[in-house]
């Protein structure tokens, strides 16, 4: 294991996390198997005080859960000198078998707190908390996540040995590489390039009719999503090469570092962001319930607004960032 | 307009001192009218305005108002309905010492946001009202029992509620003061506000401002008797 403060902070916080949403699962399994609302007897009064307890604490561990993944990915870079052969967070991640499941756990992670934020929010403006049992089934997927994240991340951290020789960015995105990154990686630019401004583009108009006229919400959740896999896919197919000026370096993650003019931290930020609103508001935007009607509109376009702004920047810095570049593909 | 459904209220449940203050209590309590609650000390008067208020949460049971459900409601909800619906008046009078009398009255109307002209408007009109007008200056400890029993009752209605409830208004007051709170009482009455008083004071039965009464004894309703139909027992009030 490598004792590195970030590494402990993350430990902490993903057990710490996963404690917290084990409760809550097996109380929502609980809760989830006797709710009966019309019924006044002890044992579903005791269930409803304790659901605000419950969610308070779902609440904080959410909250703490947000940042790790930016944490994780910052920490696993600046390990990178640690390992022979590792020259970004790939090596890192790559110097045993658990740091990239870590990692795709912990991105599902982030979009499905995100959602349970959303639910919870709402949920707590309505008079008979009409999302209470949406709120809690959603907590069955978020508990066994917390539980396979925090595993994953005792594995990877605890797992770690500075004399392994791991493999660079290039065995993953490079052309001799093999799997889903490198098929995105062969992806021609003349495909990737109008592909990510045509899904962004009716991403933000969905965004703007929503905002305009109420109409498109659903809609503009599903762009949202569909943006996100799209914008990735470019990252990889044609974005990183123009940034670092090499047709063959595809990696993600080298857009983290100084010598890339740390483009990651201004790109990724707003592209989760952007995301993690954009479905939001989709989901609000689908709430139907009575006594929601004022609120979930409300909170629906709070979302939108916030999504379209860092979906435009995200759209904007791209453009830069391509239009500064000297590379011809 | 009221309705509560097997209502209990037991206090550290599952302890040594566990006490069932309030048990499978079921009863409604219409709109417009007075409705007494009557019995000895420690017989869940308190206990049963406070769950008909949404002081307290009941353990077992539902209380609804207007056939809405109240006792699971979350706590900001719960809060909006108690200072918009309920106008309470304790036994104890509950003002807050060295504020004035008009700052006491005025004080449940500062959450609501309305205008803070309006709301000593009103304040000192409902202190006019119950006959307070010349003290609205004076710190609360200044005043009498009655005085402060007055107050407080100004202070029940700033927020214009529907419903009144109160416990024991009568409790610390002589014979002459005593009338006074129930003439006040009386006359929210003829304004069509619906009263719930939680009392033992004989006084409250003599006079014909309730019109129904509920006796309690260890927590339970012994008898509903509606003024019209059955006679006052005043042995009932003794505690």
């Amino acid at each position: 294991m490598i004792f590195q403060p970030a590494a402990l902070a993350l430990l902490l916080a993903s057990s710490l996390n996963a404690l917290g949403l084990a409760a809550a699962g097996l109380f929502a399994l609980r809760m989830l198997r006797h709710w009966n609302p019309d019924v006044g007897s002890e044992a579903q009064i005791a269930l409803e005080r304790r659901t605000h307890l419950v969610s308070t604490l779902v609440v904080l561990s959410l909250l703490l859960s947000l940042p790790m993944l930016a944490l994780f990915t910052h920490t696993a870079d600046a390990m990178a000198p640690f390992f022979a052969g590792a020259m970004c967070a790939v090596g890192s991640l790559q110097a045993n078998a658990w740091g990239l499941p870590a990692l795709w756990v912990m991105l599902a992670g982030f979009f499905l707190a995100a959602a349970w934020l959303v639910l919870h929010r709402l949920d707590t403006r309505g008079w008979d908390q009409p999302l209470l049992l949406a709120k809690y089934r959603l907590l069955l997927l978020l508990a066994p996540l917390a539980l396979a994240q925090a595993a994953l991340l005792w594995l990877y951290f605890g797992g770690l040995k500075a004399e392994v020789i791991t493999s660079c960015c290039g065995s993953l995105f490079g052309p001799a590489a093999t799997g889903a990154q490198a098929e995105l990686s062969a992806l021609p630019e003349a495909i990737a390039r109008p592909l990510f401004f045509v899904t962004l583009t009716p991403t933000l108009a969905a965004g703007a009719v929503f905002l305009a006229r109420g109409r498109l919400g659903r809609v503009f959740g599903m762009l949202a999503g569909l943006n996100f896999l799209v914008a990735l896919a470019a990252i990889v197919a044609f974005f990183a090469p123009h940034i670092y000026e090499q047709p063959h370096h595809h990696c993600p993650f080298c857009l983290l570092q100084a010598e890339h003019g740390y483009a990651g931290w201004l790109l990724y930020p707003l592209l989760f962001l952007g995301t993690a609103a954009g479905l939001g508001a989709g989901l609000a935007a689908g709430v139907r319930a009575a006594s929601l009607q004022a609120e979930a509109p409300r909170l629906a376009a709070a979302l939108a607004r916030i999504a379209v702004a860092a979906l435009a920047a995200f759209g904007a810095a791209v453009s830069f960032y391509l239009w500064r570049s000297n590379l011809v593909m | 307009m009221i309705e509560l459904v097997g209502v209990g209220k037991t206090f550290n449940p599952g302890r040594d001192n566990e006490f069932h203050a309030v048990r499978e209590v079921s009863l409604s309590i219409e709109a417009g009218r007075v409705t007494a609650l009557r019995g000895p000390s420690g017989s869940g008067k308190t206990t049963l305005l406070g769950l008909i208020g949404g002081l307290t949460r009941p353990s077992v049971g539902r209380v609804r108002l207007q056939g809405r459900d109240i006792s699971a409601l979350p706590e900001r909800f719960l809060t909006a309905l108690r200072r918009d619906t309920f106008g309470f008046v304790f036994q104890q009078f509950q003002l807050i010492r060295d504020l004035s009398v008009l700052d006491n009255v005025m004080l449940p109307a500062v959450p609501t946001g309305r205008p803070h002209a309006d709301i000593r408007t009103r304040a000192l009109r409902l202190l006019d009202e119950v006959g307070l007008g010349r003290r609205a200056a004076a710190r609360v400890q200044w005043l009498s029992g009655g005085e402060a029993q007055r107050a407080a009752i100004a202070r029940a209605l700033i927020n214009d509620p529907p419903v009144i409830l109160a416990d024991e208004p009568t409790a610390h007051l002589d014979n002459v003061l005593s009338r006074q709170i129930l003439e006040i009482l009386a006359d929210l009455r003829r304004r069509g506000r619906t009263l719930v008083i939680a009392s033992h004071d004989p006084l409250v039965f003599e006079t014909d401002l309730v019109e129904r009464v509920i006796d309690l004894r260890d927590g339970r309703v012994l008898t509903v008797h509606d003024r019209s139909t059955v006679p006052m027992d005043k042995s009932a009030c003794r505690p």
